[in-house]
């Protein structure tokens, strides 16, 4: 079976130190100090503690509209608040808005904010701040990478202080998604400080308040007293930037960090979950795993050979090795974590079944050569290259499983291990390539808009399928989800058929938490930090 | 020898200019696109566009490198595509970082490499030479980040003595130190050991033994400082990377060092961080030659500078 590196290099460790040190390092170990048996019945909530939480990147930005990585998004979302925001279970919940309502013909939005929220320096936030942020978002001059999401925007009227109004073009389903969730900066900080240096001084209405930001080594935020759901327990939050996974491990087993959010390898769950300090966290997200196959490619154009590849790909056996703990086999774009618009019912299946493969290859002209290799008509073989991320071992090493299935039923597949920013060129702008392996983590929205449209930035695979097409565009431009749901079945249902993309699974966010704390272990969905000024330290000294 | 300084530096600004030149063209002519990586996957191309006009992405190649020139003749490296921080600020808050840690290492290799070579060299075949040298040969013969796993299992894990990562106190930079600098105080040990043992076989050692001077002031006046030029060789050569990172080291201990910058930026095709860190490595590389130069007009007066 193939072994993945981590593993390896776990094993090499431990034989290492087995035979080198380990004899001296157990001999030095400290006494195992008798802990307390008795299970303190969880009183209540006590003040103070810092909550440390590892990353696996430092974050790029702190503003709230100008970053598109997971890391910033969280920090970011600590400091800074939207009309909305996703708590459990990928809820929409009221954050500075308290309440809002959508016109007849679904064009304006008038949203009621929160009345006495504050900004980390005192002021009071109000509509013009909302409609303030908007404005700059959609300003070219910004070159905010969210400025696709506010474009459907025709005018953003304040009304009253608290009172707002967004008036779309069209009717724009996703609205509370792409726009509500956005966080909102003040309006007198930034006309006050610019927005060039705002990494230096990020200024919100979030439970905690930045303080410090040491690049590549540690970001630290203060609580803030005034915050509108109340003052947070935790003192301090800080968030710290470990690159290497085993290194994040390390320091949860030490309690020097209490929160290792995101990049518990799959390998290592159930060693964390036998633990007794360490809780593990998992949700479902709203992500596919995906073999992507140029719809251009000629060998691909005809959905018939994507069934093929499909029926020669053993998902299971994917998710048994790879993701045995963390993932989901998934037959279309959605996640049960996408709820009611999540249609299990409308998916086709694609059994692994390699004679049904080659069946179905050779209804379209491709038959096995002297050295056991498909070739058409033309003496053409079936061969191609598969794209993937340099480094990622998972992938790469799915890719490599994949690869001797296909050898299997005589298809060549070269595996092409590749730097990100140029398998995001060939995927996005040249759109020259044959396959490539990649996750893509979307919103809980269901629109799928920009990542299957020929009109969307990913445009996946170039898959181009007229009622698809339609079926996107309209999903997008309907207010009332139970209509929304028609739409999106029957595109769960052809992108699935069709096999848009080779769908292989779904992933579950696995997060480790130190057990002093309370209040992290319910795995929100879409954000676990959304709900931070309700964490406490069951052994803070209390104030 | 003022001339030939001045000679250097004057020839130093034309090479510099020309790294500069390189990696501008490597960086461009390189597939990939930091914008893309700045927008994300699904971002669609209007905003790519406008993305990558407000970066100055859409202006011919010598165009670009023309303005960055001209910006860095005033010290103004530019922005960041990823983080929009200036790249001087980028560079700044982690450069101490690394320049900390390596000379903490640099110290160690020093303190504990030469006189190891030294004591070995003049003990030759004794058990202390056998104990260095095999010690040498495990310590160059280990990879660096398996050192530092190694190291952060027993003193953070097993027995809690030191920090599993990150920058700030003392206790921090222990663990690097030891795994930045076991390779180079093996080096070091080597390098001074064999340049020893060459210097006790000359006639001059001998001569100064037969003229009745005492064994230690042969060590310290003959020996040292004609064994001395290879040793300062290999230090100055490696001081050259005190500036310079160890991505490796940096990765393992979460290190907030240069190392890390740069192969972010490269990895990001983030253009600006990565021409001003090749930008100021180059520039220490140079001076660092000079200096290694220089100093052998000191130890050794044959060698003349004209």
């Amino acid at each position: 079976m193939v072994m993945s590196n981590l593993r390896a290099k776990r094993i090499a460790l431990l034989v290492a130190l087995v035979f080198a040190l380990g004899a001296v390092a157990m001999a030095c170990a400290p006494e195992e100090v008798e802990e307390d048996p008795v299970d303190e019945p969880d009183d209540e909530p006590r003040y103070g503690g810092t909550f440390v939480v590892s990353m696996y990147s430092d974050i790029t930005h702190m503003n709230p509209f100008m970053h598109t990585d997971g890391a910033s998004n969280i920090v970011s979302s600590v400091i800074h608040q939207g009309l909305i925001g996703y708590r459990h279970n990928n809820e929409i919940t009221a954050l500075l808005a308290e309440d809002w309502d959508v016109s007849e013909d679904g064009l304006t939005w008038t949203f009621y904010l929160r009345e006495g929220v504050k900004w980390h320096d005192g002021e009071e936030f109000t509509a013009e701040d909302v409609a303030y942020t908007y404005e700059l978002i959609l300003d070219p001059e910004t070159a905010s990478p969210r400025r696709a999401d506010f474009t459907p925007i025709d005018r953003v009227e304040v009304l009253d202080d608290y009172t707002l109004e967004v008036v779309t073009e069209e009717p724009y389903a996703s609205l509370l998604d792409k726009v509500g969730t956005r966080g909102i900066v003040a309006k007198h900080h930034v006309e006050e400080h610019g927005l060039e240096d705002y990494n230096q001084h990020p200024l919100g209405t979030g439970p905690f308040e930045f303080e410090e930001w040491q690049p590549d080594d540690k970001i630290v935020l203060s609580r803030f007293d005034d915050y509108w759901e109340g003052k947070p327990y935790l003192e301090e939050l800080e968030f710290v930037v470990i690159p290497e996974p085993s290194v994040r491990q390390m320091a949860m087993e030490t309690g020097e960090v209490h929160f290792n959010w995101w990049g518990v390898p799959d390998e290592d769950i159930p060693a964390m979950q036998e633990s007794d300090d360490i809780e593990v966290l998992q949700y479902l997200q709203t992500d596919f795993h995906m073999l992507i196959l140029n719809n251009n490619h000629p060998f691909f154009e005809d959905y018939r050979a994507r069934q093929a590849i499909a029926h020669a790909i053993d998902q299971d056996a994917i998710v048994d090795n790879f993701a045995e703990h963390s993932g989901v086999v998934g037959y279309g774009p959605y996640s049960e974590a996408y709820g009611d618009f999540y249609n299990p019912d409308v998916l086709t299946k694609f059994p692994y079944d390699p004679d049904k493969a080659l069946d179905i290859l050779g209804d379209l002209g491709w038959e096995e050569n002297d050295d056991g290799v498909l070739e058409d008509e033309d003496g053409e073989e079936f061969e191609f290259d598969a794209m993937v991320r340099a480094g990622d071992e998972q992938r790469i090493n799915e890719l490599v499983m994949m690869q001797s299935w296909l050898r299997d039923i005589g298809i060549k597949m070269n595996i092409q291990e590749l730097e990100w920013s140029l398998v995001l060129e060939r995927l996005t702008e040249t759109r020259e390539y044959d396959a490539c392996i990649v996750q893509f983590g979307a919103s809980p929205d269901p629109d799928h808009y920009t990542i299957f449209h020929p009109e969307g930035g990913f445009w996946i695979g170039q898959y181009d399928n007229e009622r698809v097409n339609e079926l996107l565009e309209k999903g997008r431009s309907v207010i009332d989800p139970e209509e929304r749901e028609v739409y999106y079945d029957e595109y769960q249902e052809i992108t699935s058929y069709e096999q848009a993309v080779i769908f292989l699974y779904h992933s579950q966010n696995t997060s480790t938490v130190n057990q002093r704390f309370e209040g992290m272990k319910d795995g929100k969905p879409a954000g676990q930090m959304q709900l931070i000024h309700e964490v406490w330290d069951t052994e803070a000294e209390g104030e | 020898m003022t001339q030939f300084v001045i000679r250097r530096l004057i020839l130093s600004v034309f090479i510099i200019l020309g790294v500069s030149v390189i990696v501008f063209m490597l960086m461009h002519m390189a597939p990939g696109d930091p914008v893309r990586v700045v927008a994300g996957l699904d971002a669609p191309p209007e905003v790519v566009e406008a993305i990558r006009q407000e970066w100055g992405f859409d202006q011919p190649l010598y165009t670009q490198y023309l303005r960055w020139l001209r910006r860095a003749a005033r010290l103004d490296f530019g922005r960041s595509a990823i983080t929009g921080e200036t790249v001087a600020y980028s560079i700044m808050s982690r450069l101490p970082n690394t320049i900390k840690l390596n000379l903490s290492a640099y110290a160690f290799a020093l303190l504990v490499g030469i006189p190891l070579g030294i004591v070995s060299a003049l003990k030759h075949y004794s058990t202390v030479d056998y104990v260095a040298t095999v010690g040498a040969l495990v310590g160059i013969s280990m990879p660096s980040f398996w050192l530092g796993l190694i190291l952060i299992i027993i003193f953070s894990v097993n027995l809690g003595w030191l920090p599993s990562f990150g920058a700030g106190t003392l206790a921090h930079y222990v663990l690097p130190t030891l795994a930045l600098g076991t390779a180079q105080v093996a080096l070091l040990m080597r390098v001074s050991r064999s340049s020893m043992l060459e210097v006790m076989q000359k006639d001059y050692i001998r001569t100064a033994r037969s003229k009745g001077l005492g064994e230690r002031l042969v060590i310290y006046k003959h020996m040292l400082k004609n064994a001395a030029i290879p040793v300062v060789t290999v230090i100055g050569f490696r001081l050259a990377y005190v500036v310079g990172g160890s991505v490796i080291i940096e990765t393992v201990f979460s290190w907030p060092g240069i190392g890390r910058l740069a192969v972010n930026s490269l990895h990001s095709r983030d253009y600006f961080v990565t021409q001003g860190v090749v930008f100021l490595s180059s520039l220490c590389i140079v001076l660092v030659n000079l200096l290694v130069d220089v100093s052998y007009a000191f130890l050794d007066p044959r060698v003349r500078y004209s």
